[in-house]
């Protein structure tokens, strides 16, 4: 009886081996930025988010969005743009959406700091691949349709402890601790993370803290819907009704511009 | 006329235990009360700075939530402690709000126990700071707020606690003699570490000062 052994994931080099020149400084400053975004990137965002808050392990985890796992993957052509988008081009969206802010000038030095911090990363990875552990966990459909009332039960169990009742996140000294999941300093409508799949994934792999896998696929997908049916930051997007940036911009498996309670989403926090 | 005399002394009793009294607080740290609480001076210090070489934890600066969550922890059987358990269950509802107000109130203060094992030291830093993915631990600052000096009502302070109280307390968590901890998360944690890294950690944090740095 012998197993097939699941390939090894892809190991990104240690922190210990950057170089101490000027290579080293950049890819440096790079993870800064990634590590704390509020301070080293502060005139380009408008909310409380960093870049970790989604990319754990200062974005080495596998199943969290791995930033070896993405650089091998640009440029390509996106859906999200209709256009090919390069490695710069990308982070610059996750300004726009992500940390609900604008995009710094792809020769900044926020951008040309993370690039390096990725390709420093993604050292020995197959261009062009796409690597065990890239982007996020992709849950089978539910079960049951997600419903409001059952991710709200899980979201009081498991995630309000950290995340807050009103999902406020939780904060320390001026510093984002446990971010904010909704509402005006979360990231906004635009943002990947809005759409149900992939907070799902992410949840089922990640949450609680240090308890990744502990949820059900059915509690992972209930509570991303529970997330995700609250009112956030405006897509940046829209720039006539609701209705017309639905149609244009999410095809896709979300609550924007839905009735939930009475509510139309989209309208913005 | 009996039921406004029952009324008043309700009243009178919802307004103590609603308002934290100092001085009652006070004559309990120092003298303990007569229904089996100890003076808390002779474990944890007048400034709740605790005896790290001892065992016994800092109280200086902890919320009052968590504060008086552990006495209650302590009084239902949730933390294990031969020496607590009798002082919680001699304290009542409005001694513990006096003494979580009393506490929260008061200025960490800094350890002055050193680590004599530099490598231990380094290799705790690590773990606090970035974590131990490999095995799924997470940074301990991720969750105890930066450089471990505590957030919100739910996760204390960690930093400037005497390594044995440290240690103790995972190896509790471990054993089950210590579950109090929301959603397990402490208990995983502890799980997951070997007693070498647990002790890496618990040298690292004792040297962490409580100051913030602007």
């Amino acid at each position: 009886m012998s197993f097939a052994k699941a390939p090894a994931p892809f190991q990104p080099p240690a922190e210990k081996d950057l170089p101490d020149n000027e290579f080293g400084r950049v890819v440096r400053f790079g993870r800064d930025v990634f590590i704390d975004t509020q301070k080293n990137a502060k005139p380009y965002i408008g909310n409380a988010l960093n870049c970790v808050n989604c990319h754990l392990n200062a974005g080495r985890l596998v199943n969290s969005a791995p930033l070896w796992g993405a650089y091998v993957l640009y440029p390509a052509y996106r859906k999200k743009t209709n256009k090919v988008d390069t490695l710069a081009s990308r982070i610059q969206g996750c300004f726009m959406y992500s940390m609900n802010g604008k995009a710094p000038a792809a020769d900044s030095a926020e951008i040309t700091g993370l690039v390096t911090y990725m390709y420093w990363l993604a050292k020995g990875a197959p261009t062009g691949t796409v690597l065990p552990g890239q982007g996020y966990l992709e849950l089978k459909a539910p079960p049951r349709v997600p419903s409001w009332e059952a991710g709200q039960k899980v979201y009081e169990q498991n995630c309000a402890l950290c995340h807050g009742a009103n999902g406020e996140g939780q904060f320390a000294e001026g510093k984002t601790v446990f971010p904010p999941l909704w509402g005006s300093k979360s990231f906004n409508w635009g943002a990947g993370m809005h759409r149900i799949n992939t907070a799902a994934g992410f949840i089922k792999a990640n949450m609680p803290l240090g308890r990744g896998g502990m949820l059900t696929e059915q509690q992972a997908w209930d509570v991303a819907y529970f997330m995700n049916s609250h009112e956030r930051p405006k897509d940046p997007r829209q720039t006539t009704s609701i209705d017309d940036a639905k149609k244009n911009f999410h095809a896709e498996n979300c609550s924007y511009g839905n009735e939930v309670g009475g509510h139309k989403l989209g309208q913005g926090d | 006329m009996v039921g406004k005399i029952i009324l008043s002394l309700f009243f009178v009793s919802v307004a103590r235990a609603e308002s934290p009294d100092l001085n009652l607080a006070k004559e309990i740290i120092l003298k303990g009360n007569k229904t089996g609480a100890l003076a808390c001076i002779a474990c944890h210090q007048e400034n709740g700075a605790g005896i790290p070489s001892a065992g016994f934890p800092q109280l200086a600066g902890l919320s009052s939530a968590y504060f008086s969550k552990q006495i209650y922890d302590f009084k239902n059987m949730l933390r294990i402690n031969p020496v607590m358990q009798p002082i919680a269950k001699g304290l009542n509802e409005s001694e513990i709000k006096s003494l979580a107000a009393y506490f929260s109130a008061l200025a960490p203060v800094a350890n002055t126990e050193k680590s004599t094992a530099p490598q231990l030291v380094e290799e705790g830093r690590l773990i606090a700071e970035k974590g131990l993915w490999e095995k799924g631990v997470p940074a301990c600052f991720a969750c105890h707020g930066p450089e471990g000096r505590g957030v919100g009502d739910n996760f204390p302070p960690i930093v400037s606690q005497g390594k044995t109280y440290l240690i103790q307390q995972f190896q509790a968590w471990k054993k089950g003699t210590r579950k109090n901890d929301p959603n397990q998360l402490m208990k995983t944690v502890a799980m997951k570490l070997t007693d070498k890294e647990i002790n890496a950690v618990a040298n690292f944090l004792g040297q962490v000062t409580m100051e913030v740095k602007k």
